[in-house]
């Protein structure tokens, strides 16, 4: 073979070797980009989970101190006697929010702890609903301060909704 | 074209690529912090709602509530007694026992004060590592009016 066309030959596989590189090469840089775009999605889907969570705990607290069956008639407190009454109906019925003025939560199954926890001048807790999700393996704890009446002692308490979200 | 010019162009697309995944890259760190301007909401309600829960609360004191013992503490000139303590005393214990049962029992830091026309009176309650270190912190303050002047009842808990 001449020289010539032996010298073009190798030209030729260094030229085809040189674009199996670049295109390894943006490949490698393709793959990357992905493996990280796909790993920021699923921690900031995480993140906004764990906001979700919270939001909506804070909205749950923000029902339940405002239920008319519960909250006192003139003060913005909660009455310590209601309280007690609508959690003995929400066993019994197995359901807190039985209305559509509930909105979601009437139509949906509440996974959660809702404890009123009195804390000073008087010290108790009364369990307002209790129901845990099956196969739960996490929960978070929200806490939320109200003022809480005893008609009996007539003293306002100082107290926290204390909500136990499973999820 | 020429050779040179065709690497040279290749380079410089390569170039761009690269720049172009940099920039991706710092924009989706910058944005990683999800908006939370809801959730900061709902927390200094809560803030509030503290304040509002603890002036609220009777004291043990003949049924006075801490709003009242607050009150009498800036204003009265006799003030209200109680196991030998006056309205100050009695209702910085108070205050003192809420929110070492409710906070501490967390381990929150917080900073809670009480002001009668912008001077401290005297009742301050901090917990016991303090808010100085606190890089984010929930502060409300609830305003009572006196009659003769305001009354600013503020609280600051850490954020951790």
């Amino acid at each position: 073979m001449p020289v010539n066309l032996l010298k073009r030959d190798r030209e030729g596989q260094l030229k085809s070797l040189e674009t199996v590189a670049a295109v390894v090469f943006f490949s490698l840089l393709l793959i990357l980009g992905i493996i990280f775009f796909s790993r920021f999605q699923a921690e900031q889907g995480s993140q906004q989970k764990e906001e979700s969570v919270a939001l909506d705990a804070v909205s749950l607290a923000q029902i339940i101190i405002e239920m008319p069956e519960i909250r006192c008639e003139m003060d913005n407190c909660i009455d310590i006697y209601k309280l007690e009454a609508v959690a003995g109906i929400a066993k019994t019925r197995g359901n807190l929010f039985y209305s559509s003025a509930f909105g979601s939560y009437a139509n949906s199954v509440l996974y959660a702890n809702i404890t009123l926890k009195e804390i000073y001048p008087e010290e108790g807790s009364i369990l307002l609903y209790n129901r845990t999700k099956p196969g739960s393996k996490s929960s978070q704890l929200f806490e939320f301060p109200v003022s809480a009446y005893n008609a009996t002692s007539a003293r306002y308490i100082f107290s926290m909704l204390s909500i136990r979200r499973y999820i | 074209m020429r050779r040179a010019q065709v690497e040279a162009f290749g380079i410089a697309i390569a170039i761009v690529l690269i720049i172009f995944i940099v920039l991706l890259f710092i924009g989706f760190s910058a944005n990683s912090k999800p908006s939370n301007v809801k959730q900061e909401i709902s927390y200094n309600k809560l803030t509030w709602d503290f304040v509002n829960a603890v002036i609220k609360t009777t004291s043990t004191c003949e049924g006075y509530s801490i709003q009242d013992l607050l009150m009498d503490c800036a204003t009265a000139d006799e003030k209200i007694l109680c196991n030998g303590k006056d309205s100050c005393e009695y209702s910085r214990q108070e205050i003192n026992q809420t929110l070492i049962r409710s906070l501490g029992a967390r381990n929150d830091d917080y900073n809670f004060s009480v002001k009668y026309n912008g001077a401290p009176i005297g009742i301050n309650s901090i917990s016991t590592d303090g808010i100085s270190s606190c890089r984010n912190s929930n502060y409300a303050t609830v305003p009572l009016s006196t009659g003769s002047g305001t009354l600013e009842v503020s609280i600051r808990i850490c954020v951790k």
